[in-house]
């Protein structure tokens, strides 16, 4: 009877050792999966960071694309401006010939 | 024995089966670091990149302003460029088409001057031509009277001068001999600008029409109804010029005419503005020269207030100093202006050779 009551601990004993064990084992992959969680929420941050900084980076981009183009708009712009003033300044230069002519004829015309 | 070796079979099943797991999970979690390493990398990158651009942004705004800047010049200039183009394109335009050197036909005031006063007159008249409006006439040697004689004079004879004023407004003298004086424009070289556009428009097509009849009698006739039929007596401050009767057709006998010897000297036509009283007023009529002789004229006798617009009457047409010695008497300056002697029109029935309609005038000046 002793016999029997000893082996009977004894299985038990080995039963507690494995439940111990696979308990332990548990423990270590809830762990683990926790960290792997972190891991997975740095990761989702970090990636909706990296979409956000595209965007701005998109839309920075399309300003700088826009502002180039103004630029070169404007220089556009400022060289026909300057074309017309050149053309302007000929006439003008023209006209102040003409007109010293017409006054000096003039002055010789009535004084004579 | 039996129970050691359950428990090592247990415990070995346990790590066989934990530790796959475990390395899984592992595996996963560097896989996971080394997404998050390549995502910080991408971002340090993308960083940098941006800063970059910010960098070439902030010279594409100082470019961008620069250039603007250069914009708001440059239209500053053609501004500034255009303005001085009209102005030019006028004193062109006060050159060339009314300004033309007057001969001695046409200058019968000129005419009544001393050498010197000749000179001056010259001088002013080049002067105000130019837009200018001082000026230094100390070498004439001239009094004031000197002076405002020849000026006054080059506006009877020029009546296209529309825009000088009448008076000198300022002068400098020593001893009792001018050294500068100062005219005045009648408006800025804008309006100037305008007006001598509005006033060229205005005339060019009465001119037309009298440039199309055959002779300097019927022009003459033409030019006076015209003048008779669209102008109306008014008083007021701006009614003393040819540009008043012409192209406000609102004036006082001055205004008329002016408005008469600008039409006869672009006609080729020897006419000139007369002073001295009438109705025991003053009064300004016109002198005009037909095959060598001079007749009165009164374009403003002859549009009596009492007559509707568009009529007219030829009761001071054309007539001698004696026909005309009942009503209207010249004044000192005025009686050494060219006499009137020819009664050749004296008492012709002027309604025959009536050629246009009132209404007809009416719509020209329109």
């Amino acid at each position: 009877m002793k016999g029997k009551k000893t082996k009977g601990y004894r299985w038990l004993f080995v039963v507690l050792v494995l439940l111990v064990a696979m308990a332990g084992g548990l423990t270590l992959l809830g762990r683990a999966n926790q960290q792997l969680q972190a891991h997975q929420a740095r990761l989702d941050t970090a990636r909706q960071q990296l979409a956000e900084l595209k965007q701005e980076n998109a839309q920075d981009a399309g300003e700088a694309q826009a502002a180039q183009r103004k630029l070169e708009e404007t220089e556009r712009q400022n060289d026909a401006l300057q074309s017309e003033l050149d053309a302007l300044r000929r006439q003008v230069a023209d006209y102040a010939d003409r007109y010293g002519a017409l006054t000096d004829q003039s002055i010789s015309t009535e004084a004579g | 024995m039996k129970k050691l070796i359950v428990l090592l079979a247990g415990l070995l099943a346990l790590v066989l089966v934990g530790l796959p797991v475990m390395q899984h999970v592992e595996t996963q979690g560097q896989q996971i670091l080394a997404q998050i390493d390549a995502v910080n990398a991408e971002m340090a990158q993308i960083q940098d990149g941006r800063l970059q651009q910010l960098a070439s942004t902030g010279a594409l705004d100082e470019q961008l302003s620069a250039a603007a800047a250069k914009t708001e010049d440059l239209q500053a200039q053609l501004e500034q460029t255009q303005a001085e183009l009209a102005r030019y394109e006028t004193l062109l335009y006060m050159h060339t088409a009314d300004g033309a050197p007057l001969g001695e036909d046409f200058t019968q005031y000129r005419n009544l001057l001393s050498a010197q006063g000749k000179e001056l007159y010259d001088f002013l008249r080049v002067t105000v031509l130019q837009n200018r409006f001082e000026a230094d006439v100390a070498r004439f040697g001239m009094t004031l009277d000197e002076v405002a004689e020849a000026f006054f004079g080059l506006l009877c004879d020029d009546p296209s001068l529309f825009w000088v004023d009448g008076h000198v407004v300022g002068y400098s003298y020593a001893g009792g001999k001018i050294e500068t004086v100062e005219l005045r424009a009648s408006a800025g070289l804008d309006t100037i600008s305008r007006e001598i556009v509005t006033f060229n428009g205005a005339a060019s097509g009465v001119l037309a029409r009298a440039q199309a009849l055959g002779s300097d009698l019927e022009k003459v006739q033409f030019i006076h109804d015209y003048l008779a039929a669209t102008v109306s007596y008014v008083y007021g401050d701006d009614v003393y010029t040819a540009y008043s009767a012409i192209v406000n057709r609102q004036a006082v006998c001055e205004g008329y005419a002016k408005a008469f010897s600008y039409f006869m000297n672009r006609l080729g036509i020897p006419s000139t503005y007369c002073t001295g009283t009438a109705g025991g007023e003053n009064h300004g009529w016109s002198l005009v020269r037909l095959d060598g002789q001079f007749y009165n004229l009164d374009v403003t006798w002859d549009d009596p207030l009492g007559l509707r617009e568009g009529d007219w009457r030829y009761d001071y047409f054309l007539r001698s100093d004696a026909e005309m010695a009942a009503t209207h008497t010249r004044d000192e300056t005025s009686q050494k202006l060219p006499a009137c002697t020819s009664t050749r029109y004296d008492d012709t029935d002027w309604d025959v050779l009536h050629g246009a309609s009132g209404a007809d005038l009416l719509r020209l000046a329109a």
